[in-house]
């Protein structure tokens, strides 16, 4: 994996963050957890460009529209692959022309999410369909 | 004659008169008028009255003669006696025409009748005399052959009565009256005898010793005074049949004797036979109406006392009771010296006339009364289009006076009044289709400029089935009509305002009103105390509509005021009693508001208030429908974020539960499964809340025991946090309450410190005051916006975006809820930026 290739998990929901990303973890992706968006920033800042953002929606602090139109304003950051993760049918459309490249209707089962994690950054684990 | 003594005259100490037919004398001469005192020459001329006035038997031969007979008299002038001959004159065709008198001067001896004198005497007189003896042979017989019958003196003498009268038979009037002479009685008889009636005076003749000898007679031939009784009496019988039938009566009063007499038509008129009338003035007056007596009384003294003719109408009672109208007409007769002898008349029962003009000027007095009281103005005319009558109402319609109308004829008062309609065109020619079609009826509705309508019908006016005229009626409907059309606008102005689209429907409905009331309207809205101007619409761009309320309207009262000369109208809105608006109204130039329009408006008024909370209940309902859509949606988000990482954290355990994430794992589903109980006892709480079925156990609580086992909870999410908490509390604070509700108030307060605290210090205070004990907590983070601090204790609202925060939004309302419910009181403190303060005060003794 090389050092861009990371994935940031932003949620406002600790078990959230923690759990997927144990998971992913598990399933040979390296991670980052950030709790609203300005934390996510600071993470970008610090760590450079992610492979993926796994990004909530309703967040304190800056949403996760907001944080989109952060880092769709950035150059660098433009074409960062960003998939939503919500509960809620009506944000995810309320962002859909916000140029997000996936999302993924919470509650979700883990296959689902590393289906698409793989389309966006591939297979971690001998070409094969990571598990948990 | 005259001949003769015109002869006689010029030798003789004589005299000739010719005297004409009205008593003056044509011509006098002779020597004999010294002997009288007068000259040829000075009578001529003269009445022969006047002339020969000293002599009455003169006067009275003379008058005889111009009555047709002929006279023979000895008169004594200056002791000179003169025989006097006075015959009628005759012209040539045989008629009467005046008279002629001859005297011419005699013997004395001659003036002693002879019975040669008597007999010529008998002869010119139609009498005759005759004698008898007891066998009734007659002796002695005088008088012209017309009235002894066809036999000569010579034959009759010696005859008898049975020959003279031709019948012997005792039972004849004549013979029996002879019998009962000759027993010595007087006998006065008709007798009817070849055709004449002779009057017969019979009288026993006697001797010188009282013997009856026979029997004298004397006869006068009354034929033609027979003849014209029968005459007067058949005129008689005849104007009492005209009487009967033409209901006319006569009378006459002697009023020196006070006999009234009647004819048999005016009994009949009374109602009374013959003979039960007492034939005076009193009895007269009995019989009149007592109501009517004074009057009759008074007219007939009046006529008494100037002696002039009089007629009046009194009423009688007849004695079955009836009441009968008379109108009596009556003259006054006097003597030479202007007294009253009598008084007549006649007198006409007019009762059924009478009943008749009664009914008529019933009906005529009706349909006056039925004219003025209608509330119609009436005019009628003639075919000609002349005016025949017309009632008050129409003049007062009209704004015309009794003058306008003298000799005016319709045409020039429709001329005169139609200037004044809107579409006296129309009209104009509605009226001349109506002379053209003399037998159509029409209807029409007349428009005033100043804002009145009148109907107008028109029909034909028959007698029998000619037409003679046409009967106008006007009906001031203006009342009507603004009620008719106030409706119409009113139904127009809820339709428009029916749409919840709240200032669009104004300017519709502001459209309308504008045709309607007048020139100008001005909508005023006000909002936080602010009047702010909707919109103004003006027929004319000059006008404008102050924005200042009159006071009336300011104190909710609806108004018609003048602004200069322009009549104004504000309705004032209100919503809850509180003024919400205005809608104020100008009128055209000429016209007034009035009650009519001040009611309309008003009403339109109420349907714009109702317009106007309908869209602001339209509007909190659609933010209250947002609001449950967004407390679903967030709702959903809060369910969906512990279901995800329950989900996720069963497939790792389930798939390698010996890794080594697996504790972290299942603390996960343990605080998510518990976090999903949470949410559905909050969700619980706000389904009882709203229904009402919210439910406490009160027990002794201790309230810092509660808060404390609160902080425990909530440890990790603080230190997650990064923020202090620091409680200052006695040792205890024992209250009865509900301690799950407690805990769940101060569980939700502590929580949202943490939440929104931004790590920074939080702090705990709990203390008693009087007879509550407060909870208060602290924080110094983000805050809450003024206007927000009023809803965040409603269902589903949140002071911050939701974008943001987590949560159902529902924290906040369940602690006022629950704190209510325990009889307290929860309030907040807050500035942006700052932080927030919220503290709960709970009453220690258990709330009632």
């Amino acid at each position: 994996m090389s050092e861009s290739q990371w994935i940031l998990i932003v949620d406002d929901d600790e078990d959230i963050r923690d759990v997927i990303s144990m998971l992913l973890a598990r399933s040979g992706y390296d991670t980052e957890v950030a709790e609203d968006g300005i934390v996510a920033l600071h993470k970008i800042r610090a760590r450079g460009r992610p492979a993926l953002v796994l990004l909530d929606l309703r967040m304190p602090n800056m949403s996760g529209s907001e944080f989109i139109d952060a880092i769709r304003k950035d150059a660098l950051l433009r074409t960062v692959p960003i998939v939503v993760l919500s509960g809620d049918a009506v944000a995810i459309q309320s962002v859909e022309g916000l140029g997000v490249h996936g999302y993924i209707g919470k509650p979700f089962d883990y296959p689902d999410l590393l289906q698409l994690v793989h389309r966006f950054v591939g297979s971690r684990v001998n070409g094969n369909t990571p598990r948990p | 004659m005259e001949g003769r003594a015109d002869a006689a005259v010029g030798r003789t100490q004589s005299l000739l008169v010719l005297i004409t037919a009205d008593g003056q004398v044509e011509r006098a001469e002779g020597a004999a008028l010294r002997d009288f005192g007068l000259r040829k020459g000075d009578v001529d001329g003269r009445s022969f009255a006047a002339a020969w006035g000293k002599w009455p038997l003169l006067c009275g031969a003379v008058a005889n003669a111009l009555h047709g007979k002929l006279c023979h008299e000895f008169i004594s002038v200056a002791g000179q006696p003169f025989r006097i001959e006075c015959a009628p004159r005759t012209t040539a065709e045989g008629e009467r025409g005046g008279a002629l008198l001859f005297a011419r001067a005699a013997d004395r001896s001659e003036s002693r009748l002879s019975e040669k004198g008597l007999e010529r005497l008998v002869r010119n007189i139609p009498c005759a005399v005759w004698t008898t003896d007891r066998s009734l042979r007659i002796t002695d017989a005088m008088g012209g052959p017309r009235h002894l019958g066809p036999v000569e003196r010579q034959r009759v003498i010696g005859s008898t009565v049975q020959d003279f009268i031709a019948s012997s038979d005792p039972a004849d009037p004549m013979l029996r009256a002879y019998a009962e002479v000759l027993e010595g009685s007087s006998r006065t008889l008709l007798y009817r005898l070849d055709g004449a009636v002779y009057q017969v005076r019979l009288e026993p003749m006697r001797d010188d010793d009282g013997t009856i000898v026979g029997c004298a007679g004397a006869s006068l031939d009354i034929s033609a005074l027979v003849a014209s009784e029968q005459e007067r009496m058949r005129s008689e019988t005849r104007l009492e049949a005209a009487q009967e039938v033409a209901h006319v009566g006569t009378w006459e009063w002697d009023v020196a004797t006070n006999q009234v007499r009647w004819s048999n038509e005016l009994h009949h008129i009374y109602g009374i036979d013959k003979g039960q009338f007492d034939g005076t003035y009193e009895a007269f007056i009995d019989r009149v109406l007592p109501d009517d007596r004074e009057y009759a009384r008074s007219v007939i003294f009046d006529a008494y006392r100037k002696a002039q003719p009089f007629h009046y109408d009194h009423r009688i009672m007849r004695p079955d009771g009836s009441i009968r109208m008379l109108h009596t007409a009556g003259d006054v007769l006097v003597d030479a010296h202007g007294k009253v002898l009598r008084m007549a008349g006649a007198c006409f029962d007019m009762t059924e006339l009478w009943n008749t003009t009664r009914a008529l000027e019933q009906s005529v007095s009706l349909l006056g009364a039925t004219l003025e009281s209608t509330a119609d103005g009436i005019l009628v005319t003639d075919r000609a289009g002349k005016v025949i009558a017309y009632n008050e109402r129409l003049l007062e319609l009209w704004g015309l006076t009794r003058e306008n109308m003298k000799g005016r004829s319709f045409q020039a008062l429709v001329d005169l009044t139609h200037p004044l309609l809107e579409n006296g065109e129309a009209c104009l020619r509605s009226v001349r289709d109506m002379e053209a079609r003399p037998e159509a009826q029409s209807f029409d509705s007349l428009r005033f400029r100043d804002g009145r309508f009148f109907e107008r019908y028109s029909r034909p006016q028959r007698i029998d089935d000619e037409i003679v005229g046409r009967v106008w009626s006007y009906r001031d409907v203006t009342e009507r009509e603004r009620l008719l059309r106030g409706a119409m606008f009113l139904a127009d102005a809820s339709r428009l305002l029916a749409s919840l689209d709240i200032e669009p429907a104004l300017e519709a409905m502001a459209r309308v009103a504008l045709s309607y009331f007048g020139d100008a309207i001005a909508i005023d809205l006000i909002a936080d105390g602010n009047l702010r101007r909707l919109l103004v619409l003006s027929c004319d761009r000059a006008r404008t509509i102050s924005t200042e309320l009159p006071p009336a309207a300011r104190a909710g009262q609806p108004a018609i005021y003048s602004v200069g000369t322009t009549s104004h109208m504000t309705i004032p809105l209100r919503s809850c009693g509180e003024l919400v608006g205005a809608l104020t109204f100008a009128a055209r130039n000429e016209q007034c508001f009035g009650d009519t329009d001040l009611a309309t408006a008003t009403a339109l008024g109420r349907r714009v208030e109702l317009a106007l909370e309908n869209a602001r209940l339209y509007v909190n309902t659609r933010e209250a429908l947002a609001a449950r859509d967004e407390f679903l949606s967030v709702a959903a988000h809060e369910i969906r974020g512990p279901l995800t990482s329950l989900r996720l954290a069963v497939e790792g355990l389930t798939h390698d539960p010996s890794a080594a994430t697996s504790p972290r794992m299942l603390g996960i589903v343990d605080r998510e499964g518990r976090r999903i109980a949470e949410l559905a006892d909050e969700l619980l709480d706000v389904a009882r809340i709203r229904g009402g079925h919210l439910r406490f156990v009160f027990a002794p609580v201790d309230l810092v025991e509660v808060t404390h086992g609160v902080l425990a909870r909530l440890t990790p999410e603080l230190s997650r946090s990064g923020s202090s908490m620091s409680i200052h509390a006695p040792p205890k604070v024992i209250g009865t309450w509900d301690r799950s509700r407690v805990d769940q108030v101060a569980s939700n307060l502590i929580s949202n410190a943490i939440k929104f605290g931004l790590g920074r210090p939080i702090e705990i205070d709990i203390a008693v005051e009087g007879a509550a004990a407060t909870l208060s907590v602290r924080d110094h983070g983000i805050g809450i916006a003024p206007d927000a601090q009023r809803r965040i204790f409603a269902p589903f609202e949140r002071a911050v975006s939701a974008r943001h925060y987590g949560g159902l939004g529902l924290g906040l309302y369940i602690v006022q809820t629950i704190v209510a419910g325990l009889g307290g009181a929860v309030e907040v403190k807050s500035e942006p930026g700052a932080g927030s303060t919220f503290v709960v005060r709970l009453p220690i003794a258990r709330a009632s």
